[in-house]
């Protein structure tokens, strides 16, 4: 048994979680993600009005707090860190935002460093170095001195990625699927998370809004686990004035 | 039931129209609600202060490079865009003060009560003043939609996710370079004032120049001294959370951010006015009776 895995789950929902927002609510049950397992969380039972996906996504990266159950990353329960500690784990922590979130006031280089500069303790030869790599790598090297808003959104999408993945995280949460749609696997993007996941020194959470049986397939076939999360109309307050 | 029976029998009994008295309640509740409101308003923002001074410290491992990068860029901005429409001002008010003077109290009076009218008016009142009003209306209004902006396309989050602080990433190098950028405005002001006060003094009245700047300068007290670094810290301060606050206060709508801007560059000329007239009122207590009989000039 290896150090990482002897640190047990990577993640682990004791209880699942629940989270309710407006009308609807939706609930996952209790499961754990060991080092180098690959979950996408797919929703089933009514399309809901608000995008599940998108809560979900930032509960596993400690960003939101469930309305019920407990969210343990390396076994630490997230909700009851200190900010200074949440900060830490977060900093071991990759998260791709659906529409990538990236400062739009920097440039795309500046937006992949970010993390590296911060957090990552090199000198500034070797963190140019790395991140040069890093542009090429992800396809970026052409666009890297270009805003956000000038480049499209594909290639927004692979900025994010390689913005969550230049610290190497543990733990990887995507809200969405990005520009999967468009090449189906086969673009720079996901074959750069192929081989990340590859390593198997990571693992990772891919949170979908609908069903996509498409993309399911694809993903079990790559040796990824499919979880369903039942996603349903809440009923109304007892004592309330529609009840 | 109690309560009910003799809460009518009281209000049968009330001298006071039903009317009236209800349009009182809805006032004292209004104000009321304001105050409470005022006192919440600014207790967010002291803590934002205590925050924003916090991270400093408890963040020191993060990124300093980073850190000074964006406290260099925010006086970029704030100081070094704005030198142009601060040297125009300076120009304008410094001759302005010489024309008001000359033709206030005339030029027979002399080197000394124009140097002296340019110390009390230009440096002490004029000069932040203006220069905090430069900063409104191209800082202030810049950081709020900015970062009501950020907080809509959820770039925050972003920063948030990457284990950083949110408020040591934007807001603390915004109060820092801010504050520094409104130093050294307020400086350059000061100084081009002077110098065109004096240029323009040479066409009106013939005035020594060691005489004019012995005048100006001797008329300055340690007390205008602290006055000064009172607006401009206490006000650089000020205004930049202002700015950082309603900026951070935007939730998830892009029609929230012209809101947050006008209500951040309203609040901080509030604010600005209110401070400068409470820091003069002080200085002019603290200088004793000689300015409050009219000893200046």
């Amino acid at each position: 048994m290896s150090g990482a895995e002897e640190r047990g789950p990577v993640l682990r929902l004791t209880d699942g979680i629940l989270f309710e927002a407006g009308p609807y609510s939706w609930r996952v049950e209790p499961l754990r993600i060991r080092l180098g397992e690959w979950v996408a969380f797919v929703p089933r039972g009514p399309d809901p009005v608000v995008d599940p996906a998108g809560p979900l996504a930032r509960i596993l990266a400690s960003l939101m707090r469930p309305s019920r159950g407990t969210v343990e990353i390396d076994e630490k329960d997230v909700y009851r860190l200190a900010y200074r500690d949440v900060q830490r784990l977060r900093a071991d922590l990759g998260f791709v935002q659906g529409y990538g979130g990236l400062l739009s006031n920097r440039t795309i280089r500046d937006i992949v460093a970010l993390p590296l500069s911060v957090h990552g303790k090199l000198s500034m030869a070797e963190e140019t170095r790395r991140v040069v790599d890093f542009l090429e790598v992800f396809a970026l090297d052409q666009v890297g001195d270009l805003k956000p808003h000038d480049v499209d959104g594909a290639t927004r999408w692979r900025a994010c990625l390689a913005r969550s993945l230049i610290l190497s995280p543990r733990w990887v949460v995507m809200e969405g699927i990005g520009d999967w749609e468009m090449d189906r696997g086969r673009g720079v993007a996901w074959g750069r998370f192929r081989e990340y996941r590859a390593r198997k020194s990571s693992s990772g959470a891919i949170c979908l809004s609908r069903k996509n049986p498409e993309f399911e397939a694809w993903f079990q076939s790559e040796g990824g686990i499919v979880v369903e999360y039942l996603t349903r109309a809440r009923a109304p307050e007892p004592g309330s004035e529609k009840a | 039931m109690v309560s009910i029976s003799v809460g009518n029998r009281l209000r049968r009994n009330s001298v006071v129209p039903r009317r009236r008295r209800w349009t009182v309640l809805v006032l004292i509740d209004k104000l009321g609600s304001r105050v409470l409101g005022l006192f919440r308003y600014v207790f967010y923002l002291i803590a934002l202060l205590y925050l924003s001074i916090k991270v400093v410290w408890t963040n020191r491992d993060l990124g300093q490079r980073d850190f000074l990068k964006q406290v260099f860029l925010q006086i970029y901005y704030t100081g070094v865009q704005a030198v142009g429409p601060v040297i125009t001002l300076a120009l304008g008010v410094g001759a302005f003060a010489i024309v008001a003077g000359v033709g206030g109290i005339g030029a027979l009076s002399g080197a000394e009560s124009l140097g002296k009218i340019i110390t009390v008016v230009v440096l002490g009142e004029v000069a932040p003043l203006l220069t905090g009003g430069v900063v409104i209306v191209r800082s202030v209004t810049a950081i709020a939609s900015e970062l009501g902006i950020m907080r809509v396309q959820r770039e925050i989050e972003a920063i948030e996710a990457m284990g950083l602080s949110p408020v040591r990433q934007l807001i603390t190098p915004r109060i820092f370079g801010g504050v520094l950028s409104l130093f050294g405005l307020n400086m350059l002001f000061n100084t081009v004032a002077l110098a065109g006060g004096f240029l323009l003094a040479q066409f009106l009245v013939n005035i020594p120049a060691h005489v004019f700047f012995q005048a100006v300068f001797s008329a300055v007290q340690p007390i205008d001294i602290l006055g000064l670094t009172l607006k401009i810290g206490v006000g650089g301060v000020g205004l930049f959370l202002i700015a950082c606050y309603h900026g951070m206060a935007v939730s998830r709508s892009s029609t929230e951010v012209p809101v947050a801007v006008s209500r951040a560059s309203l609040n901080s000329l509030v604010f600005l006015v209110v401070l400068h007239g409470l820091v003069s009122f002080w200085v002019l207590f603290q200088a004793g009776a000689s300015r409050l009989s009219g000893g200046v000039f």
